[in-house]
């Protein structure tokens, strides 16, 4: 995106409303909780108290001067100590042992064992066969890797393997953890559904400028760059355009999908006269409002606001807005609803807001039929709305 | 369980206190503990309760302590992250890794005792909480890390640029995973409605 404020962007996945938040309530905490977080401070190791000359080095860190000289020697003392790589629940049979390629130790910790026991690190990497680092230094694999005796404090972890992009995280040493980490796939093939078909899609990466990627049913073989952000965007005449976040799961084929919404100035001028009762609509396919908790457009003076429960920016009229609870009858199957020619989605709906007065309820089904029911509400009311009784 | 009053506005430890909490003073630290562990409880409940393991969040609170006093040294005050961001982001970290360690049985919701609020009515109190209960149902389907990414922004209104350098991603995965908290809490709570 270029130049744009993240938290003001119009595809803002924006969330319910406080109101509705708030009611997932959370219980108090006991009274003695403070005390037991003491109390496990309390417990908390002293920080270790390594009996080694990097140790004693470590201690006097903010002596400085010769401090600096002994550390930077102990360092490359460290790394070149042959570490032994532990796979947990596995035995080392005589003569055997780890290649010394590698180390697996931190920097300020040596192979005098620790006067407190240390946990230990152990990184799941997907896939296996990747390279894992801590603070610079290489670690033997393949997954898991178990890093024992990692100092207190953060530590820079790094995973990388070809053909996938590289992850770095940081550590909290002196915590035993295990730690997945699933390296995203660079290369990912792109399957994109749009709706409507002859929509046209574009991929956007950081600031660069949008690339047409195809068409319903095509496919895009995207080579991903670290670090860079990634939407799609889709637009058609007639419709709304819309972009959106390109969430990767990490598989190496993915679906895009993206439904558009009719322009509601070129949906009115193109409207064919509606009839009441069943009949079959020939038009092309009911577009599905897929941002059902934004609602901003004026729909005009002969179709009122249409409030959205779940929209933050909606205009809050004075008056209070009716509430609709929209289903089909029992028996019946879920059907698409629009009220007064605004697609709503696929039944049930609950607590749709709309403005006091009448409205075009129409239920259209998957056989094509369509019922529709008038239903005229007050202002504050609840009102059950079906396609029959 | 009874449920936790209105909170009052958040607040941030300061200077002083934060100072002598880095220096390791313990009176610092209870007063570290006092202001923030509400939300770090707060966080954690939510971020479990879709598993039914509720039981576990004060232990959780406890570890994020634990964590947050190790790195508390290495806090710049100065930096770009508030105090309260950068230990609700430890927390969020902590609980992730928990949900990810193992592999909790189904199990009932955790419930919280219904009480109207003052001039609610009973019918509106039960509506909440079966909202309520709609969203931590949702919650509770969603991975980890999206549950992280949603707890911070619905509940501790993290920006997005606070939840990406807390979680060590993309504000564009941030949105991502918003987007899918969105999608979850949408079928839920239609879903619970109809029930």
């Amino acid at each position: 995106m270029t130049g744009s404020d993240p938290e003001t962007h119009d595809d803002d996945p924006m969330l319910p409303e406080r109101h509705v938040l708030e009611a997932w309530e959370v219980p108090m905490t006991s009274p003695e909780l403070t005390d037991r977080i003491m109390s496990r401070l309390d417990e908390l190791p002293a920080r270790p108290t390594i009996s080694s000359p990097m140790s004693a080095t470590a201690s006097s860190w903010s002596a400085g001067g010769l401090g600096w000289v002994v550390v930077a020697v102990g360092m490359v003392a460290a790394a070149a100590l042959v570490l032994t790589l532990v796979r947990p629940g596995a035995s080392e049979a005589p003569g055997e042992g780890p290649p010394p390629a590698a180390v697996t130790q931190a920097p300020l910790a040596t192979e005098a064992r620790p006067s407190v026991a240390v946990p230990s690190l152990v990184v799941r990497t997907e896939p296996a066969d990747a390279q894992v680092r801590i603070d610079g230094i290489p670690v033997v694999g393949p997954s898991p890797f178990t890093i024992a005796g990692l100092s207190d404090g953060a530590h820079r972890l790094e995973v990388a393997r070809e053909g996938y992009l590289p992850v770095e995280r940081t550590v909290e040493g002196g915590v035993g953890m295990e730690l997945p980490v699933e390296l995203p796939r660079r290369d990912v093939v792109l399957a994109i559904i749009v709706d409507p078909p002859e929509a046209s899609v574009r991929l956007w990466s950081g600031d660069e400028h949008g690339v047409e990627i195809g068409h319903d049913g095509d496919r895009y073989a995207l080579r991903r760059s670290a670090g860079v952000s990634y939407e799609v965007e889709a637009s058609a005449p007639g419709y709304l355009p819309r972009r959106i976040p390109l969430a990767l799961s990490g598989a190496a084929d993915q679906e895009v999908r993206l439904s558009l919404v009719l322009d509601p100035e070129a949906a009115e001028a193109d409207r064919p006269a509606r009839s009441g009762g069943s009949s079959r609509r020939d038009r092309s396919p009911m577009p599905e409002l897929k941002n059902p908790f934004r609602s901003r457009r004026d729909e005009g003076p002969s179709s009122p606001e249409l409030l959205d429960p779940f929209s933050s920016k909606d205009d809050r009229s004075k008056v209070e807005p009716a509430r609709l609870n929209i289903g089909t009858a029992s028996g019946d199957p879920p059907a698409r609803v629009s009220i007064d020619g605004v697609a709503k989605g696929m039944t049930p709906l609950v607590a749709l807001k709309v403005a006091p007065g009448r409205h075009r309820v129409e239920f259209e089904f998957s056989d094509g039929h369509v019922e529709t029911v008038t239903v005229e509400v007050k202002a504050g009311e609840r009102k059950v709305v079906r396609n029959r009784e | 369980m009874p449920t936790a009053a209105e909170p009052s506005p958040p607040r941030e430890l300061d200077g002083a206190t934060l100072a002598a909490a880095q220096r390791g003073e313990r009176w610092a630290w209870r007063v570290l503990v006092e202001t923030y562990q509400g939300r770090v409880h707060a966080l954690a409940f939510r971020m479990l309760a879709g598993a039914g393991r509720c039981g576990l969040a004060e232990d959780l609170v406890q570890d994020a302590f634990v964590r947050v006093f190790g790195a508390l040294p290495r806090f710049d005050a100065a930096g770009p992250a508030r105090l309260s961001t950068w230990i609700l982001g430890i927390s969020a970290r902590a609980v992730v890794d928990e949900l990810r360690r193992r592999r909790p049985p189904e199990a009932p919701l955790c419930l919280v005792e219904e009480r109207p609020a003052a001039g609610e009515r009973p019918d509106e109190r039960s509506e909440r909480a079966s909202t309520g209960r709609a969203i931590a149902r949702a919650v509770g389907t969603l991975s980890p890390e999206v549950r992280a990414a949603f707890v911070l922004r619905a509940y501790h209104e993290l920006s997005y640029l606070e939840i990406a350098r807390e979680l060590e991603i993309e504000v564009g995965t941030v949105k991502s995973r918003l987007w899918r908290a969105k999608d979850a809490l949408r079928a839920h709570l239609h879903l619970e409605e109809e029930a």
